[in-house]
């Protein structure tokens, strides 16, 4: 549904973008992550057709964003990461503009209007004047705008940037309604536990670069493939490292103090051999912990904290 | 017809025009500034009404002028109203939009560049037409003393409307060229008085023709009993309303791909407009021949092809092509050929230009010169016309070269155009400055005895149409060279400052600052087949 390939972008001299490809099939949510000023922005801006590429060209829905920018532009829901309501419009007034600006019929407007704010949950403040909403209301409002074509792409930038806990939560069971609708949905942030939830596909961009694109879990298995535990020892356990030295399925074994961190090649079943060897050589195990590998981790091992 | 209909219904259902009308008329500022501005022209006509009346009371006029008198206070007041509150009204239509972040989302709808400003262009006439229905009262004062018919004052508001529309036009473009309300509120200001005092500069031109009156602003309160005069006006009006129409459209237009075309067509259209329409003075007006006529207008179109092009069409250059020649780089990495650099369109763009140029040349040979060249009572010859026409060539395209020149180095847009109007206004002052400075002292020496005034485009052209004698022509051609010779010079350093960028962005691009600390290889394909691995990084594995 969206392909971007060897994607360049200069500001002057200045390279934003350098050979930025990936692709996102329909019905993915793909979380496009990375620090400040990688060129999330930029990379959204090109498919939202508001900027034009230097070099490489970018497709959403089989349709050029720099040749066919109004082809483009139908299929796509754009939400920008800083936006502005018109002042002395409702709630209602707001939206009924952008349906008027999707080109949808007079006669229709008022339903589509009101189904979008059903779904948002506006409809409580649908006549109140959008400019005095809250911060997380006004997301809502802008998402709300951003569905009015009923789009095939949303397209949106750092959604939950600036919200409190409960609005971003609320923003996230949002969003995830509309994947369950089969939007295909590219969402930036860098705020990763809440895309963890969200996303089925990753992008890493850092300086330009697309460090890492695809399927999450297929990522985090090329990174590490070994499942990591954590063993916590009670009483004086020794050096216990050496009772599983060749040891079938164990690539690495360390032991600080009272934990030890073991990797396997394999299912959890070696590990199951790991704690019976070890009570078996009387040593107390209090409790095995497998380390959860989330999107936090892929991004730390994944960039390395450049700055463009 | 049923068709036309509803096309013009749906032009009018602008959702544009919706939401301006909810958003800006529900304003308490928008009805205080409406109220206090109604009650100034009402102080403002009753004024001159009183002095009118007081006037005719002692035998100064008739009833007839009394009334004419009120109604040109009135025009004249709304006139000046109009270019007060209009430009600060407009200013906010893009820069507003810009300032509040909505732009993006509002580009990204299904509206085209072109029904945005249509839709700011009819609130901005709605806004207009509130405001002259809401004068009528005052003028109906003119019917008490008659002199003043209905025709009149529907003409006259038509007038006044078109004006209004005018100025928001230009002031919408002015608006989509900034962010920032405020500086976009000064720039319309500034635009919209300089096109006021710039209506009376084809009088430096004619001689003895003036055409101040054929201007944006050139007959509020009189002239309305000349037919060819308003004709002549609203023709202006629709050229220059079309030209910042365009212009507000490509400032709207997120890419700045295509861009160029309409301004280029637009240049082919007015050409021929505005020939036609210095034909039609020469025709109809009264003069001592209507060859001789004809023959000061053709200098006149000659003249005007630097007008007009220049900021129709040069001054966008450094705009165009500050996005695209980095674009054009990149193809030359594959296929270098520098002279394409000239012109951001490519081939295409040559093409329309040259177009351009040959129509409007071709026009006023045929239209103007040929039929009349045997019957000029003066001695002027084919060789004046075509050393006017070979100086405006050659004016065009030098400038046209310190634009590109420009446009290849690092400075922003804003300082690229900035310093296009210094060259061009420093040559347009300085060969005056300094004939004034060898002048003076010196008893009985006019500017003009100094040739050095003919290098200045306004110096030849004055010369040119009072049939120049040998040593003007002389200076002249030195005018001319001295533009070859620009172009020459700067055509010969955009090819080696073209060659200059190229290189250094091989280098920038081989040196990349990533390469130092190679970053994760990709892990993953991505779309289109074969991972891409960053240039000069380290094998997969490290």
């Amino acid at each position: 549904m969206i392909q971007v390939r060897n994607l360049w972008m200069y500001f002057g001299r200045f390279a934003a973008l350098r050979d930025v490809s990936f692709h996102v099939k329909q019905g993915d949510v793909f979380g496009f992550i990375g620090p400040n000023g990688a060129g999330k922005t930029t990379t959204i801006r090109i498919l939202a057709t508001l900027l034009e590429p230097t070099q490489g060209r970018a497709f959403v829905a089989g349709k050029c964003v720099v040749n066919h920018p109004e082809a483009v532009r139908s299929v796509i829901g754009y939400m920008p990461d800083y936006f502005g309501v018109y002042r002395g419009l409702t709630v209602r007034e707001y939206l009924d503009f952008f349906a008027g600006a999707y080109k949808i019929e007079r006669a229709k407007r008022p339903k589509v209007v009101q189904n979008v704010m059903e779904l948002t949950d506006l409809v409580q403040i649908a006549d109140k004047d959008a400019a005095t909403l809250s911060k997380g209301m006004k997301q809502r409002l802008c998402l709300a705008k951003t569905l009015i074509n009923d789009p095939k792409v949303l397209i949106l930038d750092e959604p939950a940037a600036g919200l409190d806990p409960r609005a971003r939560i609320e923003l996230r069971d949002l969003i995830k309604e509309l994947a369950r609708m089969g939007k295909t949905i590219l969402i930036s942030s860098h705020i990763l536990t809440e895309l963890s939830d969200m996303c089925n596909t990753v992008g890493i961009i850092e300086q330009g670069q697309m460090l890492v694109s695809g399927d999450i879990k297929s990522i985090m298995a090329s990174i590490n493939p070994y499942i990591k535990f954590n063993i916590k020892l009670g009483g004086q356990p020794g050096n216990v490292t050496a009772h599983l030295a060749g040891m079938a399925g164990i690539v690495r074994a360390e032991q600080t103090d009272n934990t030890l961190v073991v990797e396997v090649d394999g299912d959890e079943s070696v590990v199951g051999v790991v704690v019976q060897t070890l009570v078996g050589r009387g040593v107390m195990v209090l409790g095995v912990e497998r380390e959860q590998r989330n999107l936090e981790h892929l991004f730390m091992h994944i960039t390395q904290g450049r700055l463009a | 017809m049923k068709r036309i209909a509803i096309k013009i219904a749906k032009l009018l259902a602008s959702p544009i025009l919706t939401k301006e009308l909810r958003a800006t008329f529900r304003k308490w500022l928008f009805f205080w500034i409406f109220t206090s501005t109604l009650g100034l022209a009402t102080i403002v006509i009753l004024i001159t009404a009183f002095a009118a009346y007081a006037s005719g009371a002692h035998g100064g006029l008739s009833a007839d002028r009394i009334g004419m008198g009120i109604f040109a206070g009135l025009t004249g007041t709304l006139s000046v109203l109009m270019i007060i509150l209009i430009p600060g009204f407009c200013a906010a239509f893009i820069s507003g939009e810009r300032a509040a972040q909505s732009y993006d989302m509002l580009i990204t709808s299904s509206l085209k560049p072109w029904e945005i400003v249509w839709g700011k262009t009819l609130t901005a006439g709605a806004y207009i037409a509130t405001f002259l229905l809401a004068t009528l009262p005052l003028a109906a004062m003119g019917f008490l003393y008659g002199g003043v018919t209905p025709g009149q004052i529907l003409l006259a508001y038509l007038h006044l409307l078109a004006t209004g529309m005018l100025i928001a036009v230009i002031s919408i473009c002015v608006s989509g060229m900034f962010s920032s309300v405020v500086a976009s509120v000064i720039v319309n200001y500034i635009v919209v008085i300089g096109i006021l005092i710039a209506q009376s500069l084809p009088a430096l031109w004619t001689a003895g023709y003036s055409l101040i009156r054929y201007g944006p602003f050139g007959m509020s309160g009189g002239g309305l009993d000349e037919p060819l005069l308003v004709i002549i006006n609203w023709l202006i009006y629709a050229i220059l309303l079309i030209a910042f129409y365009i212009g507000a459209v490509n400032k709207v237009k997120p890419f700045a791909a295509n861009r160029s075309t309409a301004v280029r067509v637009y240049s082919m259209c007015v050409t021929a407009v505005f020939l036609m329409l210095i034909m039609g003075i020469g025709l109809f007006s009264p003069g001592p021949t209507t060859a001789d006529m004809v023959y000061t207008l053709t200098l006149v179109a000659v003249g005007g092809t630097a007008g007009l092009f220049i900021p129709f069409y040069i001054m966008l250059f450094p705009i165009e092509q500050n996005r695209q020649s980095v674009r054009i780089l990149h193809a030359m990495y594959n296929k270098p050929r520098p002279l394409r650099l000239f012109y951001p369109g490519g081939r295409t763009g040559v093409q329309f230009t040259i177009a351009a140029v040959a129509v409007w040349y071709g026009l006023i040979l045929a239209l103007g010169v040929f039929p009349s060249m045997d019957s000029l009572s003066h001695d002027a010859h084919m060789a004046t016309v075509l050393a006017a026409m070979a100086y405006a060539a050659a004016f065009l395209v030098s400038y046209a070269l310190i634009g590109f020149l420009l446009s290849t180095t690092s400075l922003p847009q804003w300082s690229s155009r900035t310093i296009l109007f210094a060259i061009l206004l420093s040559n347009m002052i300085l060969p005056w400055f300094v004939a004034l400075m060898t002048s003076i002292g010196e008893t009985g020496r006019s500017v003009q005895d100094s040739g050095v005034v003919y290098i200045s485009p306004v110096g030849a052209m004055g010369a040119l149409n009072r049939s120049p004698d040998s040593k003007e022509f002389g200076w002249i051609a030195v005018s001319i060279i001295f533009h070859v010779a620009i172009v020459v010079v700067l055509g010969a350093i955009a090819i080696a400052r073209a060659a200059v960028i190229r290189d250094r962005h091989m280098k920038a691009m081989a040196a990349m600052p990533l390469n130092d600390q190679p970053p994760v290889p990709l892990l993953v394909p991505v779309a289109g087949g074969e991972p891409r691995i960053p240039p000069n990084a380290p094998p997969a594995g490290i």
